[in-house]
């Protein structure tokens, strides 16, 4: 009995990276959500509020700055997880395969 | 005043007559929501509709903006029977959109309340009072009709109208209430009080009464303007008592309508509450106290004698009417010069024929007439109309001039009455002014007769000594001008102890002057729209907080994190729908085509190499990895960071609401406000 060792594409090549998209577009949200809530509290600020406001409130914005850089940044990585979630389900879909099989004797006709 | 009256305190009333003149936003269902819970702790029992004068098409049969402005809002709850608007009528703006405009306001306080000669505002609000009222009344007829379609048992509640006014507003909602009775309630805060002589003017029945009381024809201005001031006072607040017990009045002491209302004509209707919002300062009336009042009846019928040129042309006409200048005069300049202009590059020659008279020597018993053809230049039409119109506009700023220039003693001598420091500095620059008016009266002359009599008779060849002596008086009349608004500008920067006096007296005059002044007591005031509460703490130091704006960024801020929280919910799940999930079914996917390899080789026959060979089996050696640890780890963290994020912001969020209550702990009221919107 003969046998071939080989691999096989189960399903075919699919570029899954544009699913980076769908998630940037909710870290740009939470950005704009925030950045939104800042302005409003600038405009607020721009006249006194009393001292007991203003320093929860500038707590508040400097929580919002640390915030906008942690946001670009899950950003850029939504490309890099993307990339990698489609190599990898692009390599599962090839998987290494053993074909046994005989050959058969053909009896010439009488 | 009624109990169940939404508006139900000088405060609140306060606040939304400031909030009608939109100088931050404009006033809204929101807004009026804002201040009613800020002042009362409680959601508004109803629903709020806001009507503008500004939408209604028209506002009055003349069809030009008179320059009032005013908001009617409806409160409305069938299932409480509650049914209520309430007329605003703005006061004096010191130029219609937002000071860019003409001053109408002050125009009509002068024009329409001290002489009663025009009635522009009062009829504009009376439309739009009556125009929304009607509205109202549709609506909620309508909505009883379906609620009753429908099933319930709701019946129609007559809607109750309420007035507030402030200055100008406080003027017009008062007379609406005196010619029409339709509130039940009107409140006049720092108002300019109706006069006589503007309710003889609107009021026929009034006008009359005073004719056969004082036995004078009220139509003309001078019998009516005689009748001793007081007299007439008595006369008209006991005509108008019943139909003013309804007017309630509240009056900063300070303020500076208040220390003019005790001049010739003014009223006082109904109630008055005084408050003294300036313990150090007691207003501008000792001031004035000492001008009399044969200068104030002076000038009141020079002013009914210009109010013809206000009402038919607005701020144009009443400067044509005082001084026969207007923006038009130097237009008309302009075309003359342009037209003489041409005229010299060349004018087109006739030759009419001249009868020449011959006789006498040597033949002196003989004359004959000979026609002898004389070049004479030929005057283009347009010149020769500028000139004519140019020349009938001098002789009327002659008219003019001179009536004002006899009218300005008065103004000297209720400027001298006054107790205004610097005041002889003010009337000497009036005198220039004066001087530079006598300048363009003298500059007239007699040339303007002589020039009218002859620019007629268009055969006569003197053009160039009338162009010559037309536009030396133009020149003159720019020139003038210029200075005497020069001498109007120094005058208000004369320093003087009035204008200080004065500017409190105004900023007295502030409807959110009267609200604070009101509060201060509780440790409120306002600036704005705003609510600013205060105290003093143990060690002497003062504490303010904007508690108005602190509830904005409270609640906008909730609202944010309510909205950062939908986000990360969504997020999740579009995680695990296109990570987590989608990778479970791939791999199930995966296994069944490879359990279906296996199970089923003779369908993949096709791998076996040529020849005559026969399929035994496949393996398939599958290897699996599972999902990304970096990839659930990624995601996992970002959740957690802004889990975490919300969890800071609210609590920031939390403590300057809690700061705020501690602070103002004895205040129940503060917690509400922050929770109602």
């Amino acid at each position: 009995m003969g046998q071939i060792n080989r691999t096989y594409r189960f399903r075919p090549y699919e570029d899954l990276k544009n699913k980076s998209a769908l998630f940037k577009h909710q870290f740009e949200e939470m950005g704009r959500l925030g950045y939104e809530m800042v302005m409003s509290i600038e405009k607020e600020l721009a006249s006194s509020l009393g001292r007991i406001v203003d320093e929860s409130l500038k707590a508040l914005l400097q929580n919002h700055k640390e915030n906008e850089s942690i946001i670009n940044r899950y950003i850029s990585q939504m490309d890099l997880v993307a990339d990698r979630y489609s190599q990898n389900i692009n390599d599962m879909k090839e998987q290494s395969i053993t074909i046994y099989y005989e050959e058969v004797e053909i009896s010439a006709p009488k | 005043m009624e109990k169940n009256e939404i508006l139900n305190t000088d405060i609140l009333r306060a606040r939304i007559a400031e909030l009608e003149y939109g100088k931050t936003e404009m006033i809204s269902a929101d807004l009026i929501r804002r201040i009613y819970i800020e002042e009362t702790g409680k959601d508004i029992p109803a629903e709020i509709t806001v009507y503008y004068s500004k939408d209604l098409n028209k506002t009055n049969d003349l069809g030009k903006d008179s320059g009032f402005d005013g908001t009617i809002i409806h409160f409305y709850n069938a299932e409480q029977g509650l049914n209520q608007s309430y007329t605003i009528t703005r006061g004096s703006e010191n130029g219609e959109d937002g000071g860019k405009g003409m001053p109408h306001d002050w125009i009509y306080n002068s024009f329409g309340i001290f002489v009663g000669k025009v009635q522009d505002q009062y009829l504009d609000a009376r439309y739009f009072d009556k125009a929304i009222s009607k509205k109202i009344n549709e609506k909620v007829d309508a909505d009883i009709n379906n609620r009753k379609i429908k099933g319930e048992e709701v019946n129609k509640v007559e809607l109750e109208k309420f007035g507030i006014g402030h200055s100008l507003g406080g003027n017009l909602i008062q007379m609406l209430q005196l010619m029409t009775g339709s509130y039940k309630n009107v409140y006049a805060i720092n108002d300019a009080p109706p006069s006589a002589y503007q309710l003889a003017s609107i009021d026929r029945k009034f006008r009359r009464s005073i004719s056969r009381q004082f036995n004078i024809n009220p139509d003309n201005d001078k019998e009516l303007y005689s009748i001793p001031p007081s007299q007439l006072k008595v006369f008209a607040e006991k005509y108008y008592k019943e139909k003013g017990k309804n007017i309630h009045h509240l009056t900063a002491e300070e303020d500076m309508l208040f220390a003019v209302s005790g001049f010739r004509g003014f009223l006082n209707l109904g109630d008055r509450k005084i408050i003294d919002t300036d313990p150090g300062f007691e207003g501008i009336r000792p001031a004035l106290g000492n001008i009399s009042d044969k200068d104030l009846h002076n000038l009141q019928i020079y002013l009914a004698y210009l109010a013809p040129y206000y009402s038919e042309n607005g701020m144009d006409g009443l400067l044509r009417g005082a001084t026969g200048i207007d923006k038009g005069l130097f237009t008309l300049i302009d075309t003359v010069e342009q037209e003489w202009k041409v005229f010299m590059q060349g004018p087109d020659w006739r030759f009419p024929s001249i009868n020449i008279k011959l006789g006498g020597f040597p033949f002196p018993q003989t004359s004959m007439d000979i026609p002898v053809p004389v070049p004479i230049p030929h005057m283009p039409k347009g010149l020769f109309i500028a000139l004519g119109e140019l020349n009938l506009r001098v002789l009327e700023i002659k008219t003019k001039l001179s009536n004002l220039t006899k009218n300005l003693p008065a103004l000297f001598s209720i400027l001298a009455d006054t107790a205004i420091v610097m005041k002889d500095e003010i009337i000497s620059y009036l005198k220039e002014i004066k001087g530079h008016l006598k300048n363009i009266l003298k500059s007239i002359g007699n040339l303007g007769g002589v020039i009218l009599k002859d620019v007629i008779t268009p055969s006569d060849i003197r053009y160039k000594e009338y162009f010559v002596g037309l536009m030396k008086i133009a020149a003159t009349i720019k020139f003038e001008t210029a200075n005497i608004k020069e001498k109007i500008r120094k005058i208000f920067e004369v320093p003087n102890g009035f204008a200080e006096d004065f500017s409190k007296a105004v900023e007295a005059h502030g409807v959110g002057h009267v609200a604070s002044a009101l509060a201060m007591k509780d440790g409120v005031r306002y600036e704005g729209n705003d609510m600013i509460r205060f105290k003093t703490e143990s060690n002497g130091q003062k504490i303010e907080v904007n508690l108005s704006s602190a509830v904005r960024i409270y609640q906008l801020g909730m609202d944010k994190y309510s909205d950062k929280e939908n986000v990360l919910t969504r997020m999740r799940d579009i995680y695990h729908r296109e990570y987590i999930e989608d990778y479970q079914n791939r791999k199930n996917e995966l296994l069944s085509s490879i359990n279906h390899m296996e199970s089923n080789p003779n369908a993949y026959r096709f791998l076996l190499p040529a020849g005559d060979v026969e399929m035994r089996g496949i393996t398939v050696h599958e290897s699996i990895r599972p999902l990304e640890n970096s990839l659930t780890e990624t995601f996992e963290d970002a959740f957690h960071y802004f889990n975490e994020e919300q969890k800071r912001g609210i609590a920031m969020l939390n403590k300057i609401r809690s700061s705020i209550e501690e602070l103002f702990h004895e205040d129940k009221r503060i917690s509400a406000i922050f929770d109602l919107r």
